[in-house]
């Protein structure tokens, strides 16, 4: 099935198989949730009950299978369906990846030296990560951004940042 | 003096467009920026209006309230992210309007059935409010639970036509729902020792995650030098023609009674409404095919649902005393320590407080159409920023919205975590609006399920008339969709095979 980014159109046997991938990934969670929720400890006040902490997650767990076996049934024996989804770029992958690691860091550095250094440190690396070169842009950007952070959270609304 | 010329006298003072006026600019601001509820607004707007007079402290609450409900349209059409949790149906028609280039148009739609909506929930709370709120007390275990039922069933509605892999998202929500402490048993479930996860998934990081950040993932993830990136810049006409206003006037009357109904109910809020409403109306639709990839019919459904929950909650809250929603429960609070016990009581010592009420909530309505009216082209210009300085003002309003609800630094990592998930799900064609839609439900339906059967097994459902109806029209709502596209195919089918009947006919008479 085509709703897999970047595959070929969705007549051959390859892309019928690898849009079954995703879908099997869910059974095998689904699976895994199965299990975990088989683990789920029982206090003496639920214990003999049907209808204890375990039952709902089971319930659930072997849902997620079902639709995902219904959902490889699909991609297997029904129409196949045009994904709407833009190609990712290469330069795409690689600034998705610096802000990722960006955003860990910043969560970090958040506890470590406070909120309006690390968001300050955040918004200047992120904008550059992202392309833009101009010293004045980046100080006024962030100024402004921190500036309104500031009022709104901490003046206005009073939450400690 | 009667009830009504008195409660309305509150109209001749003053001060109370002065008070109001702030209202409005707080809930405007609130529902503006993502991650600020207007839960928290009315929360923290408490600690200062608790000093003043009980009527203008409530017109200042009432006043975010609704506000509130027009500003988060505003992210949720132009960067497909909820301002608020009742803006999520919103995303569904309202950002694929704005990548069509229509955006200017949904804005200002969304503003007019909005009040309409608002309005229509005003109405009830004057007219209905007691016998509506009586109805809902009607509500024991299995009523909610077959509410939840039929709630459920919108999964497939907004599947959008993948229904294996929009399932497959709505019971990952129902599971995400069950993580934390069971609400029955106090058993601990998939917390694997993490204290933060006692309380459940945070519903407010998981929304913002799955679209907010997902979306600006998803941008960054598809852009490429010199081309144009996926924020919008056309936003085309901005007033709805003839045409268009007639197109939205059935999904409003759908999207005002579903809310209206909705909010009535304890504990539902927009969020809920603005789904449910948005699928009824797709059932009903001549174009059930244009919902969810733009549909001015979507968007009117939604919007004007979300905005009449809040008379359905008011009214629940002022008739029984039942919180209708989360803020509410906060205005709850300020009303007692006013001296105003909220329940039937109330409507015997104080006739004329519900007419008061009512005024200010249609002057609130008023001011915040115009107000939301006149600052959108400036909202507008807000986001039209390159996409190096948005995607920065947005993910760092997320991460600080998320952050401001419960001051906990684990629920922003867990944002990120639910971006990357949404991001996934988005390019392997998982939609995101079952999920969360799993997510709000899926408390409410264990809890219920397992309390009914506790009580009375299963004979509870089939002795129940409204869980009966209520379940039936599930099992429609389920079967229907797939009997009518099994129909439409055969009849597809039927209509190729008559053409080409004729094709051959005409080409054996040429051949004659």
């Amino acid at each position: 099935m085509s709703s897999i980014v970047d595959s070929p159109p969705p007549s051959t046997a390859a892309s019928t198989f690898r849009a079954c991938i995703p879908p099997a990934v869910t059974a095998v969670l689904g699976g895994v949730v199965l299990a975990l929720s088989q683990n789920i400890s029982i206090t003496t006040t639920t214990a003999g009950t049907e209808l204890g902490p375990k039952w709902w997650p089971s319930i659930i767990a072997s849902l997620i299978v079902v639709f995902s076996l219904v959902a490889i049934a699909q991609v297997i024996f029904g129409k196949p369906v045009p994904s709407e989804q833009v190609s990712s770029s290469s330069e795409g992958k690689t600034s998705l990846l610096w802000v990722c690691v960006l955003l860990m860091a910043f969560v970090i550095a958040w506890q470590l030296v406070g909120f309006f250094p690390s968001a300050a440190a955040f918004l200047v690396l992120l904008a550059l990560v992202l392309g833009e070169r101009s010293p004045l842009k980046l100080a006024g950007f962030t100024a402004v951004t921190i500036g309104v952070l500031y009022v709104l959270f901490v003046f206005i609304l009073r939450i400690p940042l | 003096m009667s009830p009504l010329i008195e409660g309305l006298q509150i109209l001749l003072d003053p001060m109370l467009y002065v008070y109001m006026s702030l209202g409005v600019a707080i809930g405007l601001l609130v529902g503006f920026f993502p991650g600020i509820t207007a839960t928290m607004a009315v929360a923290l707007a408490t600690s200062f209006t608790i000093t003043l007079d009980p009527i203008y402290g409530l017109a200042v609450l009432l006043t975010i309230y609704v506000a509130s409900g027009f500003g988060d349209r505003i992210p949720s059409i132009l960067l497909n992210t909820p301002g608020t949790p009742a803006s999520i149906a919103t995303t569904f028609d309202g950002y694929p309007l704005a990548k069509a280039g229509r955006a200017g148009i949904a804005l200002t739609s969304s503003a007019m059935v909005t009040t309409v909506g608002a309005l229509v929930g005003v109405m009830v709370l004057v007219f209905f409010a007691i016998p509506l709120s009586s109805f809902a007390l009607q509500f024991g275990p299995t009523e909610m639970f077959a509410l939840v039922v039929f709630g459920l069933t919108m999964m497939v509605g907004v599947s959008g036509g993948n229904i294996g892999k929009g399932l497959i998202a709505g019971a990952a929500g129902l599971f995400l729902a069950s993580i934390g402490r069971d609400s029955m048993t106090g058993t601990m479930r998939f917390t694997f020792g993490i204290s933060e996860l006692s309380d459940g998934i945070p519903f407010i990081a998981a929304v913002l995650g799955l679209f907010g950040i997902a979306e600006v993932f998803n941008q960054m993830l598809t852009r490429r030098t010199g081309q144009p990136s996926g924020l919008i810049s056309n936003y085309g006409r901005w007033w709805p023609n003839r045409a268009e206003l007639r197109q939205i006037i059935k999904p409003t009357l759908i999207g005002s009674a579903t809310g209206t109904v909705v909010g009535v109910v304890p504990a539902v809020g927009g969020d809920i409404a603005g789904i449910v409403s948005w699928d009824q109306a797709r059932r009903l639709s001549r174009q059930p095919e244009k919902f969810g990839k733009g549909s001015l019919e979507g968007l009117a459904a939604a919007d004007s649902a979300s905005a009449a929950t809040q008379g359905g909650s008011l009214t629940t809250t002022l008739a029984l005393g039942v919180p209708g929603d989360s803020v509410m429960a906060v205005m709850i609070g300020s009303m007692v320590i006013w001296g105003l016990q909220p329940g039937p009581g109330l409507f015997a010592t104080k006739p004329d407080l519900v007419y008061s009420i009512a005024a200010i909530l249609v002057l609130a309505i008023v001011f915040s159409l115009i107000f939301s009216l006149l600052r959108l082209r400036g909202a507008v210009k807000l986001l039209s920023l390159p996409p190096q300085f948005l995607w920065g003002v947005i993910l760092m309003f997320c991460m600080v919205g998320t952050y401001a609800i419960s001051n906990n630094i684990f629920h922003v990592l867990l944002m990120v975590i639910f971006g990357l998930i949404g991001l996934l799900m988005a390019r392997f064609g998982f939609p995101a609006g079952p999920m969360v839609l799993g997510l709000v439900l899926g408390p409410l339906a264990e809890s219920n399920l397992r309390r009914a059967l506790l009580i009375d097994d299963t004979g509870g459902f089939l002795s129940s008339p409204i869980a009966l109806v209520l379940l039936t029209v599930s099992a429609l709502a389920v079967i229907w969709p797939i009997v009518r596209n099994r129909i439409h195919a055969r009849k597809q089918v039927v209509a190729a095979a008559a053409a080409a009947k004729l094709v051959n006919q005409g080409g054996n008479t040429h051949g004659d």
